[in-house]
């Protein structure tokens, strides 16, 4: 049986990917067994009976604790269940996974991670002189360290103003004193250096794929974001085909040679071509749309993973649409209790057998 | 011209007609409801008329008078021009997937 760990397993209002790769990868392989890597016992995946459920879930130190902190959470789980493949699917995890590449190959996890220098170039930091670089539109972006330098900057651009973290988070500021209590609420929780971003006003266009590493796109599926949620998160979306936006999409991921999953997200001006303003190096939390259509990116990688021959990929065909449904997941208070105190858990199903194994 | 123009479903371009009243747009994935004229005009463009030709074709379909069917047609196309510009809409090969 082919185990493969996942993180990014809480599907709140601002819904994280992992129940949905691991739904993508049931799709294709049944009998595949996930292995949920979890930072907070109330991660609502953990508790779910649907295809994105975990088999078994272990809480595991935050990114922010480092690669070995990491690794040696990584070998208590291993001492207990096997692990084939990890998918990483939250942006702070993947400096310390490409980091951790050499010891994860030791112990027989495989993994496609991009290169240090290619996470690097898509940084919120450096994507403007990465796009400009290469003739990508994006809105322009700058970084500091300190609020008034931050105030500074955002006067050369002029308000309103992104304040965004460098990995997530963002605020609308349209003064300097709303631009100051973002920076120290960003600053808090994510660290330095906060962004500031021209704000650009149109619709929003994501991508999501899978790179070759050798600047090739394997596979891609493109959607206009129909429904947007406060914090801009798509609710909707729809299957598009636009030849302009391919080509970007086909230049940025062909410079950065990227491996493996990725969700690019661009931003349209009437008038104006497609403004490149985020890359996030992961698949995003609507990849289980495009795999419940034919174009299953997560059981691609798997299979590129295992050096299996591929499956052909449907293309995701214009006007699929998909629109998230919110539900109520029911479990028992003694299940998070169970994982709060001992930092792992067994999923079953309704008559309490084990979901695999 | 006016024979020329599909009926609604049968467009080979970007642009999808859902009965007379509904557009969808592969490429830019925006969808509109439209009246009757507007998507009349709009099949029009699409088929190949250019917009200098809405005003006579409104004249023939409706019976409408020269001067009211060019402020018709003008605020047609100045409305699509607001939401792209008309030689990407109507570029019909970079429509196709």
């Amino acid at each position: 049986m082919t185990s493969v760990a996942i993180t990014g397993l809480h599907r709140g209002n601002n819904p994280q990917p992992g129940a949905a790769v691991a739904a993508g990868l049931r799709r294709s392989f049944p009998d595949v067994r996930i292995i949920g890597l979890s930072y907070d016992p109330l991660e609502s995946g953990l508790y779910c009976h649907d295809l994105g459920r975990p088999d078994a879930a272990y809480l595991i130190p935050f990114p922010g604790a480092g690669a070995q902190a990491t690794l040696d959470r990584l070998d208590e789980i291993l001492a207990r269940e096997a692990i084939d493949y990890i998918i990483p699917c939250l942006d702070s995890e993947l400096d310390n996974y490409i980091e951790l590449q050499p010891e994860l190959h030791k112990r027989g996890i495989g993994c496609l991670m991009p290169t240090k220098q290619a996470l690097d170039d898509r940084a919120k930091a450096n994507l403007y002189d990465f796009c400009s670089s290469l003739g990508v539109p994006t809105p322009r972006t700058l970084a500091a360290n300190d609020p008034d330098t931050l105030a500074a900057l955002a006067l050369q651009i002029g308000y309103p103003v992104y304040v965004k973290g460098r990995f997530y988070e963002a605020h609308l500021a349209t003064t300097p004193k709303e631009l100051y209590a973002a920076f120290d609420e960003i600053i808090r929780v994510w660290g330095g250096p906060v962004l500031v971003q021209e704000m650009v006003v149109g619709e929003e266009y994501d991508i999501v794929g899978l790179g070759d590493g050798q600047g090739g796109l394997i596979a891609s599926c493109s959607i206009r974001k129909m429904l947007r949620t406060s914090a801009g998160k798509g609710f909707a979306g729809v299957v598009i085909a636009d030849p302009e936006l391919d080509e970007l999409v086909a230049r940025f991921i062909g410079a950065l040679r990227w491996a493996g999953p990725f969700e690019l997200e661009f931003i349209k001006v009437p008038g104006r071509p497609h403004a490149l303003f985020e890359m996030n190096p992961r698949f995003p939390a609507w990849v289980d749309f495009p795999s419940q259509v034919g174009c299953n990116l997560p059981a691609r990688l798997l299979e590129q993973l295992q050096n299996l021959p591929p499956r052909p990929l449907t293309s995701c065909k214009p006007g699929q649409m998909f629109i998230r449904h919110s539900i109520d997941v029911v479990t028992d208070i003694a299940d998070v209790a169970q994982m709060t105190i001992t930092g792992e858990r067994a999923s079953v199903t309704a008559d309490g057998q084990p979901t695999s194994r | 011209m006016s024979n020329q123009i599909p009926p609604a479903g049968e467009s080979a371009s970007r642009l999808r007609f859902y009965g007379d009243e509904f557009v969808f747009d592969v490429v830019s994935g925006m969808f509109f409801r439209l009246n009757p004229v507007a998507s009349y005009m709009l099949r029009a463009l699409d088929s190949g008329a250019s917009p200098s030709e809405l005003p006579h074709l409104l004249v023939e379909r409706y019976r409408l008078d020269n001067a009211t069917a060019t402020r018709d047609a003008q605020l047609f196309i100045n409305n699509l021009a607001a939401m792209e510009p008309l030689d990407r809409l109507f570029d019909t090969k970079a429509g196709r997937s």
